[in-house]
This record gives structure tokens, sequence and C-alpha cells, in this order.
């Protein structure tokens, strides 16, 4: 959040972020059956270990990969949909899905397709769109545009749509929304929470963005240099700290000494971040902060799991 | 009934787009048939005439089968060998997999429809032998003619697949290709050699035992593409 804001502006936006209405997901099949299990599992690509010794087994539905770029994630989703093949060790996806859909990181459409081409052959394939959703107004293209002549974001537009068609069991996405400009991020992130809703399809999801993982996800795998960092439950959500810019840092600072409240403070380059932990009495103190003519420029809650990642990708 | 339709989609799309169906159906009667025409014809005197009517057609059809070969090994080098490399290698293929095609599905309807393609033009290609270009010969012949042709052209494109899984890179498989075809045609070229039997079964239609030329014809074409389907399900495809 940037700008002018009341704190119980701000109190209340930060309460509808941190406990949102759950959205309520109802896998079909078999709760307790394993969704996807590794052992021992080491994939190489000449001398780098994409995929290093990873084990473990999650009977989750709804399954996140979680990791910086280079970290294995695309490589351990190629690697369950038998795209490629481990060095050692197994890996098992659940054989119990009929309907599969994969939206890869970097898909290679077909280009020569017109996009009406390409949505009258996924219709063939998979059925029809399962709601009443008129996708090519959504998605903002036109059906007889070719895909190659299509700019990335259109493309990546394109490249969803199979998960709109027929009733899917089980939703492979690696980096659904890269390249998505703000506002087509937000259309499609709701289509998709929507479809996933309506058909009752698990889902394991690889991103590098916290908020999407959390969006999709009730379990999260957290990955760094091909190594299964963490496996966290991703539903508690208690905040643990609050990150803050301010115009004033020094004001700020000032105010926290002598109300002596925990807190650090750290150079980015944004400028001074302050992180304070959480504790009612912050409010009182942003109130009297603001009191004065000073701003808030970024404010944000850190949960447990962000913590986690904040540590390890620190370390 | 999705599997094989995402199939069918992906192998029209990655390896029959545009015009190739063409190119595999008319470029090969063309050449076959060209060369029909331009080869030597020699006329003696009554007596030796049918024979020497019979010898000529018998050289005119190898002619027919020489060019159909040649166009068809060019052909596979760049639209099988070449192709079936870049798509394995540019992420196209990879992407396909990713939306339900199945791999062994694939390699088989490839296969099929390019035998498919390539026999109809053969068979065309006789027609017009007998009409217009007057050869006449018996049925057990044409049959013949036919059969080991078919044997010929599967014996082709089992080795462009393989050669191209085996080579990854497209421009030197699509070489290779060509270069062991080549090398097969110019000195494989004794009548009564095992091997000519086997890999120009095309060339024994006349033949009073075309068993080693059918038998083995089949026995490496299936070899080669079971290897192939091996290497095939078992590498690694990229995105």
């Amino acid at each position: 959040m940037v700008g002018n804001f009341s704190i119980s502006e701000l109190k209340s936006s930060i309460k509808s972020i941190w406990n949102p209405k759950p959205i309520t997901l109802d896998p079909s099949g078999d709760k307790n059956e394993v969704l996807l299990s590794c052992k021992n599992l080491t994939k190489k690509f000449g001398d780098v270990r994409a995929i290093d010794n990873l084990t473990f087994e999650t009977t989750t539905s709804y399954l996140g990969l979680l990791g910086p770029n280079g970290s294995g994630k695309s490589t351990l989703i190629k690697l369950l949909l038998g795209l490629i093949y481990p060095t050692s060790g197994s890996i098992e996806l659940s054989t119990n899905f009929n309907n599969i859909r994969v939206i890869p990181d970097y898909p290679q459409l077909p280009r020569n397709y017109t996009v009406d081409d390409w949505m009258i052959r996924l219709e063939n394939t998979h059925g029809s769109i399962g709601s009443n959703l008129d996708i090519e107004q959504i998605m903002d293209i036109e059906g007889a545009w070719k895909i190659k002549e299509l700019s990335a974001g259109q493309q990546r537009k394109i490249a969803l749509l199979p998960l709109f068609y027929g009733t899917p069991d089980l939703m492979v996405l690696d980096e659904p929304t890269n390249f998505l400009d703000i506002i087509a991020r937000a259309k499609v992130l709701k289509l998709m929470k929507d479809q996933i809703q309506f058909t009752g399809c698990k889902v394991i999801i690889a991103s590098h963005r916290l908020e999407e993982i959390r969006l999709f996800a009730e379990e999260v795998l957290i990955l760094k240099e091909g190594e299964n960092l963490f496996n966290a439950s991703i539903t508690d959500t208690t905040v643990l700290e609050y990150t803050i810019r301010v115009s004033n840092p020094k004001k700020l600072v000032k105010l926290l000494k002598k109300a002596k409240m925990n807190f650090s403070t750290d150079e980015t380059f944004l400028g001074v971040e302050i992180t304070m932990f959480a504790d009612a009495s912050i409010w009182t103190l942003l109130e009297k902060y603001t009191q004065t003519g000073n701003t808030i420029l970024s404010f944000n809650a850190v949960d447990k799991l962000q913590k986690i990642l904040e540590k390890m990708f620190n370390a | 009934m999705h599997e094989n339709k995402i199939n069918g989609i992906a192998v029209q799309y990655l390896m029959f787009p545009s015009r190739t169906p063409q190119i595999y159906l008319v470029i090969p009667i063309f050449a076959g048939f060209i060369s029909f025409v331009l080869s030597e014809k020699s006329v003696l005197a009554d007596g030796e005439r049918w024979d020497i009517v019979h010898k000529n057609q018998e050289i005119q059809i190898e002619q027919f089968i020489g060019g159909f070969t040649i166009s068809i090994s060019l052909i596979m080098a760049f639209l099988l060998c070449y192709r079936w490399s870049i798509i394995q290698r540019d992420g196209s293929y990879a992407y396909w997999l990713t939306q339900g095609v199945e791999r062994k599905r694939f390699l088989f309807r490839s296969f099929i429809i390019i035998i498919g393609y390539l026999s109809l033009s053969l068979s065309v290609g006789i027609y017009l032998l007998y009409f217009p270009g007057g050869v006449s010969l018996p049925p057990s012949a044409y049959i013949q003619l036919l059969v080991l042709s078919i044997i010929y052209i599967a014996l082709l494109t089992s080795f462009s697949f393989f050669i191209s899984e085996v080579i990854r890179n497209p421009e030197l498989s699509a070489l290779t290709f060509m270069i062991s075809v080549w090398l097969n045609l110019v000195f494989n070229n004794s009548p009564d050699n095992l091997l000519h039997k086997i890999l120009q079964p095309a060339y024994h239609f006349l033949d009073q035992d075309i068993f080693i030329s059918l038998g083995g014809g089949i026995a490496i074409s299936g070899l080669l593409y079971f290897i192939t389907l091996l290497i095939h399900v078992n590498r690694d495809i990229h995105l």
C-alpha cells in the first residue's frame, strides 16, 4: 500500500488480506491418496544437479512448489510429467487422473494456428468450456489472430485456455501468470480459482510468487538449488511481524525506541525498511507517526511461511 | 477417444503441416515417372522383339523405382529426419506431450501415415506405368512390385526415424540418412547379393522367390522401428 491513508484503513486492509474469505476448495477423489512422492530423486544435466536427493511424500490436493529461479521447480514438474527421467531415485505422481491439464513455463504453442483454430481443437479434445464464460471476451483476444502474431502476454493467455475446457481432475501449473500485466493477472487468477472450485480438481503449482502459492496451495514444498529445504502447511497465516517503509524513518525509529518495541532496520535499494514485531500497540504508534504529516510508503505483513523463506534465502 | 484426438492433431500439426502431404504424394510419382520416361529404349528385329520389350520394361520399371527412391529419400531427409530432430529440440513436441500426447502413439501414427502417403503415391505411380506408360506385366509381377516397394518404403521410413533418434542434430541426421541411402544404392548393386535382396527389395519384383526380400525387409524394418521406439520413449524431451 502506498500513499496517504488512515491507520484504521490500513488495519482493516491488513485484516482483509490476511484473513481472506476462504475459497471452498473441495477436491474430488480420495483425500488420503498420495498425490506425489519422491525418493532420493536426483536429476543431473551434465555436472549440474538440478534436483539433488529429494525425498518427500504428500497427500494434499493442492501442492505448491516454491523457490527462487533455478531452484528446480520446473525440473521437478518435467520429471513428474515424464518429459525427462531421473538420473537416480524415483518420482511418482498418482495415476488416478484421466484429465490432466498442464501449463508449462515456456509453452511452445502451435504458432501457425489462429486463436479460433486452437480453441476448436481444445473443444474437440477436452469438451466444451465448463461454465458460461466468454473466454475470448475475458482474455480480450480476437479469434482470427494467429498465435505467432500475439505478444508474450497474449500468448500466455492462450496457453492457459486448456484449463477451462472440459473437467480436468489435475492442473499442473508452472509459473502460470508469467508475462501477464497486473489487470490480466488478476482476471486470470480469478478465472483459475473459479474453475478449480467448479471442477473440484487437484492442483500442483510452481511459482516464485508467494501470493499465487497462497491462493492455490495448502501445502508448499520449498526448493533451493534442487534440494527440499522445507515442507510447510500454509493454512496458518498468523502475522509474526510487519515491514514498513516510511517517508521519515528517523521519526518512526524514535517512536519505536520510546515505546520500547522490538524492531530492526535494513537498508534496501528502495530505502530504509523497518521490521516490527507484531503487536497490537503498533497501530497506536503508527497513528502518532502519521499525525505529524509523515506518510507510510509501503506496508507488508510477514507470516510464518514468509519468515521461513526470508531466513532460508538470506542464509 | 481424447488420446486419439490429441495424438491425431499433434501428428498433423508437427509432422504434416501445410503442403507436406502433397509433397509426399506428388513428388515421388513425378520423379519416378520422369525417370521411367527418360530411360533408354532399344528395338531389335523380330523374334527377339518381345524379349527386348520385356527386358526394357524391367529396366524402365527399375528406373521408375530408382527415381521414386531418390525422391522419397530426399523428402525423408528434410521432412522426416530433420523435422523429427527439430521438434524434439525446440520444445514443440514437448508442449504437445504436456497436452496429453503419448510418445508411442505419436511415433506409430507418424510412421504409419508416412508409409500410407508414400504407398498411395507408389500405387498411383505403378498405375501410371501401366497407363499411359504402357508397361504390361503379369498381375503377380504387379503385386510383387507393389508389395516389395512398400517394404522398401517401410525400410527407408524406419531407417529415417532410427537415424533421427540416434543422431540428435537435425542437419547431421538428414545428411547421414542421405549418405546412407546413396551408399546403399551405389555400392550394394549386385542383384544376387543377399544384402541387395534385403535392402533393395523393390528391384526383385520379378524374382521367383521373394521370401528373402519380403521377410528380410519386414524383419529389418521391424527391428529398426522397435529400437527407435525404445530410444524414443526413454529419452528426455525438453520444453
